[in-house]
């Protein structure tokens, strides 16, 4: 039973949409997929974007020295969290100490623990000079004010602590002083600590008899140096400089190790964008030509409520009305379908591309969320623009014969 | 006067051909009017009520209904005129079949108005005379043509409109209903509703108070009939 006032409106909308079932169906599946589409798309492409800024932004230092032929082991660890250690002299850092053109030097140590009983987790074990480090201490400072103390660790923000406040490496237990934020490279899956603790976990695994660490003396031997050019200063200059003084090194240009991978994702996420917009221009598309076709069928029903008094503009009201509906409940549906199932397919095609960096910011989401629903709600009033041109037009006598 | 009609014409373009479908009518209708208009088919019947009820204006001429040219008005104002004045039969079928009989009956009134102009029990004793009481929640697809015809009439003549047009209101009825719905045009003319009916059963328009004849768009009053 129709109700008085403006619920009529309403009602005749939901009415006309449910009166075609097969049409309303077929037009709530296109917006529902829409919907889908463009929320995972968006968030997929937009992750992608924040995993080149978040790389470019924890790197932290404009070359990186490490060991010849050490230079997949070093972007492993960056890029893909999967642990590894390699050491040389800690003589390359005060040979480079004394190089023209080096505003920062630091170096780093590095350790993995290991699947047994004596340790909680394999990971990645970085161990920083609290005092000279520039690349980790700025974003561990955004959750742990003080500088490390020794026996102190600072846990990835992968790392799973399941509550614990301490984790055991090597039989020894270290308490946790903070987690850091999630950055989307591989260091998210480390373990931070100073050079001071680090040798300490070094001289357990060495008691323990693990053979990677027979050679390696935790004192004279560091994984890495990490240096910042000043600023204006030649680079193809320093690095020859850097190969005078050090020799036999890899030096891996921050720009070198981003930018293989920035590429792709930058490649990625413009393939992406294209995909999102023909999507887009598709769907725009077959919208209009849906509700086109409704209004060419409609022309008798629209005629009949000319007779009965209808304004042009409430026949266009209830027409953008019924579009409305359409296009919000299935922009509604259609992102809840896409925020439940973004977790697993968005991991997926990371794994699947190869691209540890697709991040998914709660904030981001959620804005995206109505970005989404707004402009997919949109859609229904604007495509059904011309059934409500057609059903303003024409001689409502002659439509009433025609219609017949 | 509920309406007039003053030299009204109205003409069409087929190819570089002009053809006067309606030719230079000219028509008094006074309240409570029960008017007759009979044809052969093209005469030009069904243009004239159009161009009465606004939905097409004439080429030439001035109707004014309620005293309003329809001419000059705005489509919320013909719109009005014709949701809160007018009632239309058409030939056509004319209800909408994703509204249940009673949905269509009662759609006009919510367009202008915020409340109906009759009652429930107007409505109830309209079903009622019509014999449409068991049909109220039943859709147009599955009534009869004659049932089809008897709502459209309901829905007319249940705003009270004061100029009823009906293009043949008996068209697919027997000659019970053809009676009953022709007496029902009849009370509600005393009442004060002006008719105008176009029908082709010669039958018919001995119910009627006057009676004209159309051919080739020229309407004439045939002393035979009257």
């Amino acid at each position: 039973m129709l109700k008085r006032n403006n619920k009529v409106l309403r009602q005749l909308a939901k009415k006309n949409l449910l009166h075609r079932k097969y049409r309303s169906i077929g037009l709530m599946l296109l917006v529902t997929l829409l919907s889908f589409f463009i929320l995972l798309g968006t968030v997929f492409t937009q992750s992608m974007q924040n995993g080149i800024t978040n790389m470019k932004d924890r790197f932290g230092a404009d070359f990186m020295i490490v060991p010849k032929n050490y230079k997949q082991g070093m972007e492993a660890i960056l890029l893909k969290g999967e642990p590894s250690c390699f050491y040389f002299s800690k003589n390359v850092e005060t040979n480079l100490e004394k190089v023209e053109g080096i505003s920062e030097i630091t170096s780093q140590f590095f350790l993995t623990s290991i699947s047994a009983e004596c340790c909680d987790t394999p990971v990645q074990l970085i161990g920083i000079d609290p005092e000279t480090d520039f690349a980790v201490q700025p974003w561990i400072r955004q959750v742990y004010d003080e500088t490390l103390k020794k026996g102190e660790i600072i846990a990835g923000s992968k790392i799973d602590l399941d509550g614990k406040d301490r984790l055991k490496f090597f039989d020894r237990e270290y308490p946790i002083v903070a987690q850091l934020d999630d950055t989307g490279t591989g260091l998210d899956e480390a373990v931070f600590t100073s050079k001071e603790t680090m040798e300490q976990m070094f001289n357990d695994a060495k008691a323990k008899g693990l053979r990677f660490v027979e050679d390696v003396n935790p004192t004279e031997d560091i994984s890495s140096v990490l240096l910042r050019i000043e600023p204006g200063y030649d680079r193809t200059k320093l690095k020859k400089e850097i190969r005078k003084q050090v020799g036999a090194v890899r030096i891996i240009e921050a720009d070198e190790m981003i930018g293989s991978m920035a590429n792709k994702l930058e490649n990625m996420s413009g393939v992406l964008y294209i995909l999102i917009v023909l999507f887009w221009i598709i769907h725009i598309a077959v919208l209009f030509l849906m509700f086109s076709v409704s209004a060419n069928e409609r022309k008798k029903e629209f005629a009949i409520y000319r007779v009965l008094g209808s304004t042009k503009r409430y026949l266009a009201r209830m027409l953008s009305l019924e579009g409305l509906i359409v296009c919000f409940f299935c922009a509604v549906a259609g992102t809840v379908l896409a925020t439940v199932s973004m977790f697993p397919i968005l991991s997926y095609l990371g794994n699947e591309l190869e691209l540890p960096y697709v991040q998914i910011p709660a904030f981001q989401v959620i804005k995206w969320i109505v970005v989404d629903i707004i402009f997919v709600t949109i859609l229904g009033p604007c495509t059904s623009v011309y059934a409500i041109f057609r059903a303003g037009r024409g001689e409502t006598y002659l439509t009433m014969r025609q219609g017949d | 006067m509920i309406a007039q009609l003053d030299n009204v014409s109205k003409s069409y373009q087929r190819g570089k051909r002009e053809f006067t479908v309606v030719n230079d009518v000219s028509l008094k209708i006074e309240k409570g009017d029960f008017i007759s208009i009979i044809g052969k088919s093209g005469s030009g019947k069904t243009t004239l009520l159009n161009m009465m009820a606004g939905l097409i204006l004439p080429t030439e001429g001035v109707i004014k209904i309620d005293g309003k040219d329809i001419k000059g008005l705005s489509d919320k104002e013909i719109s009005s005129l014709r949701n809160e004045k007018i009632g239309y039969i058409m030939q056509e079928q004319s209800l909408l079949s994703n509204l249940t009989v009673q949905e269509n009956v009662r759609l006009p009134s919510y367009f202008f108005r915020n409340t109906a102009s009759y009652s429930v029990e107007d409505e109830k004793e309209i079903f009622r005379k019509l014999g449409l009481m068991s049909l109220t929640n039943v859709y147009p697809e599955e009534l009869s043509g004659g049932e089809l015809k008897r709502v459209a009439i309901a829905r007319a003549v249940l705003q009270k409109p004061l100029l009823l047009l009906a293009d043949e209101p008996t068209n697919n009825l027997d000659k019970e209903n053809t009676e009953l719905i022709l007496q029902l045009f009849s009370e509600i003319s005393e009442s004060g509703t002006a008719i105008v009916m176009v029908t082709h059963e010669l039958e018919n328009i001995t119910f009627t108070k006057t009676r004209y004849e159309m051919d080739e768009g020229i309407l004439f009053k045939n002393e035979k009939y009257n």
